[in-house]
């Protein structure tokens, strides 16, 4: 773990949670650089605008929600499968989400965007675990 | 006589015993009667009864006349013996006088009974004394012949004459039994006394008594009539030759007595046809000579004519001793044919030379009369019969030319042969055994016979034996009478033969099969009628078919047979009750039987067993029911329908209701359904396109029914002749369908709900437990600085809110869901609105909002209020909420009626949804559109939740920036 990748996407409607997941990354990861939407439709823009956002020292971790408004996790996918490959390899992309239903991660696990699950709320162990 | 004369009666039949009682009665002669029937008895009575006269009947069963009149005579008895008997011939009267009889009287002649009774009394009583007339000059020769008589026991009674006129007198007063003449007297001679006698008629027996007699005057003496002569010198001989003369002349009378009072008449006529003598027959037969009476020295020609002309034959060979018989007719003036049986016998002198002829003739006209009949007979017979008498052996004595004609044998062929040699060997033994046994009994056998002629071909006889009984009583001889019936055979045997036909056809035949007589009898049964009434054939016939029937059949029977003998043909089902009890049910087809006059003379009837069809019509019947299934069917050529009664119970029709395609078409619901069965039928006509459709018809009465047409047509030369089919009320699978449907939906509404819920659980409800516990782990675990701490216990007490209002949420939607319902009442669409905005008063300030409500067409509802209320307060907040930015919002709200349904809408300005993208989440739970005002997401998913639970649709028509309609429908 370098703090060069330590860039953080946050996508979700839910205000709390990004709230409790910037705190829980800054105390388990220190100083980060993090991004969040409430607006699943703004974190696309800012995603097909990353030449102009992304620092070129490494890869951004999105933590994507699944149940929102307007679009839903699944179909911000399928609008981020629609980008770049330039833009998608900068990304790697996680699910998060409060969803305790198998089926949810049994079709994030199936996308072949998604390196991960992650079953909320956001903790240090789940940090370390993925992030090493 | 001072006593009852005492009669022996020998005879075997009572009768004829009574008849001669009553004959003797009649005559007023005291007497009394033994009758006795047999040997022993007449044996018996001569000694014990000691009877005065015997009457005996000729033939008895036992013994004769003539064996009575011997025993009579060997017991020494002296009385009179009378034969009594219905036939007897000349002959035979001749040897019973010449037995000893007195007498014989026929049955047919019993009024002669009495005086020959008397006569022979008076005679045998005479007998006792001798009476003699004594013609003598000489005392001592009288006395020594009345001294030589007394000595011969011999009781005597004597007058003595000398002269002719003693002699005469003594005749006629003294009337002498017998007379003894001394040859020479001084006034007259033997020869004068005998002539004397003669020329008197009377009959007594002379005997000269002579000193001396020239051969020459005694032949002269016998010649005269002297019965015998005896020498003075020889007076010994005296008695013996008185007792033979009387004996003779007795015997000479009786013989006298016979000529003259047989039936027979008799001629005696020398060699040249003059008449010497003849009986009172020949002279009272009136068949001589109608106009002549018989006279002595008559030719014999003139009275029978046929002599003359056969003179020569007939005479000349009588002349040469032979016996001439000929049956001759006479015909009297009257014109009656009389007919005689002539025989001639030669008449012989002492000296054995004839001297004549004696003709006899007995009366035959009824023998002849009979032949005639018999030979007519025997004619016919012959002409119209084969006959043949056999022995009582069957050996053929005779056959008529019809049995040589039948045969192919001839007369001499079958004389002499066994009667067997026509048969053909066809009859069995027992058939043979039985004929002889009948005719062997005396008894006629009838039959037929079939015989072989000679050359081996068959005929067939319709056969009468007549057995011929001798005088025994047994068969001597066979006449058999055949009558050829090989054409009817051979007729009968073709009838047989196509008969077996029929009746083979008749006995194998599916169908019973019985026959009735005019008076209802059964006189005939097939095999199938046996069995299907499981009784045999002899319990069935005679009795009368309604013996079989059950109750209902015999009374359908009863009417049945009225119209039967109207000449009425029909087809109709009766039960039978079978032996062993089991009810059938059949179908009988029956006709009359009508003569060639068209009187009704029985029925036939073909009955058919159809308990297991009318199980199976039953069967199909309550299925068809069951299944409420009908059947119909249209004749295309005559344009009529048929319906069934099911048919009638599924339109609801009266049950004498007559179809036709308009009503049968019509009934269907106007529009499609009607449509379609038109359109249906056409093509089934047309093209031979067979339908199965389910549609909706109206019955009757109105009711809207489901039925399943099915349809089909049938063809003839390529035309449509017939359109056939079945309708069933499918009403209550289309009900059940309906609500499986329904059940369906809604299991899919509610596992989609589960889903739903599972959704939420795992989003909507995990999601703020998940920041609790965020929060509390850093709280528990971080170094964190008062500003954090504060930070993260608001997040805290958010998450912590939000759980809660989530809970409240799933509380409110799990409430709705169970349906918990409330209690109906009359809701005011313009007072709920009006409660509404009372309730958002500073919200529709706040936000310019107008509303526009039109209740004109209906303006309440009949449901749950709070359902209603939160309906229409969603949905109106909605609306606010999603107002456009630089407008007021402007809420219409409309009521209509229509078709039994309202129609609520509610029509915005605002936001308005792209429902290309976001349609199928409109009524999702937590769906939101919009992110820039607050929302969970569950407005409209309540809203459409209660407005399917008050049994209504909720729609949503939107356009993006321009606006959105609600459109709710409740059935009323």
């Amino acid at each position: 773990m370098t703090l060069i990748t330590t860039r953080f996407l946050l996508v979700d409607d839910d205000l709390l949670n990004n709230y409790l997941t910037k705190i829980t990354l800054k105390k388990s990861l220190g100083e980060v650089l993090i991004n969040d939407f409430t607006n699943p439709e703004n974190g696309l823009e800012f995603i097909r605008s990353e030449p102009v956002y992304n620092p070129t020292d490494g890869k951004t971790t999105l933590l994507l929600d699944i149940n929102m408004p307007i679009l839903s996790g699944w179909e911000f996918l399928e609008a981020f499968e629609l980008f770049d490959t330039s833009i998608k390899e900068q990304y790697n992309i996680y699910i998060l989400s409060s969803s305790i239903d198998l089926y949810d991660k049994n079709l994030a696990m199936e996308n072949p965007l998604v390196l991960d699950f992650i079953e909320k709320p956001l903790n240090k162990t789940k940090i370390i675990k993925i992030f090493g | 006589m001072n006593t009852k004369l005492k009669i022996l009666h020998l005879e075997d039949i009572p009768a004829d015993a009574e008849f001669v009682d009553r004959v003797l009665k009649k005559a007023n002669i005291q007497f009394k009667t033994l009758v006795v029937k047999n040997r022993t008895g007449f044996e018996k009575a001569l000694k014990e009864f000691v009877p005065d006269i015997v009457l005996v009947d000729h033939t008895l069963p036992s013994f004769d006349s003539l064996e009575a009149i011997n025993i009579v005579k060997q017991m020494g008895i002296n009385i009179p013996v009378i034969l009594v008997t219905s036939t007897v011939s000349d002959q035979f009267a001749v040897d019973i006088i010449e037995a000893g009889a007195s007498d014989y009287i026929l049955k047919d002649r019993l009024h002669r009974l009495p005086q020959a009774v008397l006569n022979a009394m008076e005679r045998n009583t005479v007998e006792q004394k001798l009476k003699i007339l004594h013609l003598e000059d000489i005392p001592a020769d009288v006395e020594f012949v009345d001294r030589l008589l007394k000595k011969a026991n011999i009781k005597i009674k004597t007058l003595v004459v000398d002269d002719r006129k003693g002699f005469e007198n003594a005749l006629k007063e003294f009337e002498p039994d017998i007379i003894l003449a001394d040859h020479t007297l001084p006034s007259f001679d033997s020869l004068e006394a005998i002539n004397i006698v003669k020329q008197m008629g009377i009959n007594i027996p002379v005997i000269l008594v002579s000193a001396t007699v020239s051969d020459k005057h005694a032949a002269a003496i016998i010649k005269a009539g002297a019965l015998d002569y005896v020498f003075k010198d020889r007076m010994h001989r005296l008695p013996q030759a008185i007792l033979s003369a009387l004996e003779k002349n007795r015997a000479e009378s009786n013989l006298k007595t016979i000529f003259e009072n047989t039936s027979e008449g008799f001629i005696l006529v020398d060699r040249n046809g003059i008449i010497k003598t003849f009986n009172k027959t020949a002279s009272q037969t009136i068949f001589l000579n109608a106009e002549r009476k018989i006279k002595l020295g008559n030719s014999i020609h003139d009275f029978i004519p046929a002599l003359r002309k056969d003179h020569n034959n007939a005479l000349s060979k009588v002349l040469k001793g032979k016996t001439v018989q000929f049956d001759y007719a006479f015909e009297k003036i009257n014109g009656i044919t009389k007919w005689f049986s002539i025989t001639i016998n030669p008449a012989y002198d002492n000296r054995d030379q004839i001297e004549g002829f004696c003709i006899t003739s007995s009366d035959i006209t009824e023998r002849k009369k009979d032949e005639k009949e018999i030979s007519n007979y025997k004619y016919a017979l012959n002409q119209s019969s084969i006959v043949a008498i056999t022995d009582q052996k069957g050996i053929i004595k005779y056959v008529n030319e019809n049995f040589c004609d039948i045969s192919k044998y001839s007369t001499q062929e079958l004389i002499g042969q066994d009667h067997r040699i026509i048969s053909s060997g066809y009859h069995p033994k027992s058939y043979i055994k039985d004929l002889w046994t009948t005719i062997a009994n005396g008894e006629i056998w009838r039959g037929e016979l079939k015989n072989k002629t000679k050359d081996g071909t068959i005929y067939w006889v319709d056969t009468t034996i007549v057995p011929f009984l001798d005088e025994k009583g047994k068969p001597h001889q066979y006449m058999a009478i055949r009558s050829d019936v090989t054409e009817r055979k051979k007729v009968e045997f073709q009838l047989n033969k196509s008969e077996h036909k029929y009746r083979q056809i008749v006995e194998t035949a599916q169908e019973g099969i019985w026959q009735l007589d005019e008076n209802n009898s059964i006189i005939f049964v097939n095999k199938k009628i046996c069995e299907l009434l499981e009784y045999p054939e002899v319990e069935i016939l005679g009795k009368k078919p309604d013996y079989f029937m059950d109750a209902n059949g015999k009374e359908k029977n009863l009417k049945a047979l009225e119209r039967r003998k109207k000449g009425i043909s029909e087809n109709y089902e009766i039960g039978f009750i079978t032996k062993t009890g089991n009810h059938i049910l059949t179908s009988i087809s029956a006709n009359p039987i009508l003569d060639n006059s068209g009187n009704y003379k029985g029925i036939l009837g073909m009955v058919s067993d159809i308990t297991q069809k009318k199980k199976t019509e039953v069967l199909l019947e309550k299925s068809n029911r069951l299944a409420l299934m009908g059947s119909w069917e249209i004749d295309v050529a005559k344009g009529t329908v048929f319906w069934s009664e099911i048919i009638k119970e599924i339109r609801e029709a009266e049950p004498d209701f007559s179809p036709d395609i308009s009503t049968g078409v019509g009934h269907f619901i106007e529009g499609s359904d009607r449509e379609t069965i038109s359109q249906r039928l056409q093509q089934c006509i047309d093209k031979g396109i067979p339908w199965d459709e389910e549609l909706q018809l109206a019955t009757f009465k109105g009711n809207l029914k489901w039925v399943r047409t099915i349809g089909q047509g049938e063809f003839f030369q390529g035309k449509c002749i017939k359109v056939y089919g079945s309708l069933q009320d499918i009403t209550e699978r289309k009900k059940a369908e309906r609500e499986r449907t329904e059940m369906i939906s809604d299991i899919i509404q509610r596992n989609s709900n589960l889903e739903k819920f599972s959704y939420i659980v795992s989003h909507n409800l995990r999601a703020p437990t998940a920041n609790i516990i965020g929060f509390v782990e850093i709280l528990q675990n971080e170094t964190i600085n008062r500003l954090e701490q504060k930070e993260l216990y608001h997040g805290l007490s958010k998450s912590a809110t939000a759980l809660d209002d989530i809970i409240k949420d799933m509380n409110k939607i799990l409430r709705l869901k169970s349906k918990e319902s409330e209690e109906k009442e009359i809701i005011i669409f313009s007072q709920l609105v009006n409660d509404i905005k009372m309730s958002i008063t500073s919200l529709i300030q706040k936000q310019r909002v107008s509303i526009e409500a039109n209740f004109t067409d209906v303006d309440q509802i009949y449901s749950v209020k709070s359902y209603m209320h939160s309906i229409f307060n969603n949905l109106i907040r909605n609306s606010i909420k999603y107002g456009q930015p630089d407008q007021p919002p402007l809420i219409q709200i409309k009521s209509t009626k229509e078709n039994g349904k309202i129609i609520i809408t509610f029509k915005d300005n605002g936001l308005g949804i792209d429902l290309n993208t976001q349609g199928s989440k409109v009524f999702g739970l937590y769906k939101r559109f919009h992110t820039h005002v607050k929302g969970k997401g569950m407005g409209l998913f309540m809203v459409k939740e209660q407005v399917e639970s008050l049994g209504g649709k909720i729609t949503i028509a939107s356009e993006l920036n321009k606006g959105t309609e609600f459109t709710i429908i409740f059935q009323i």
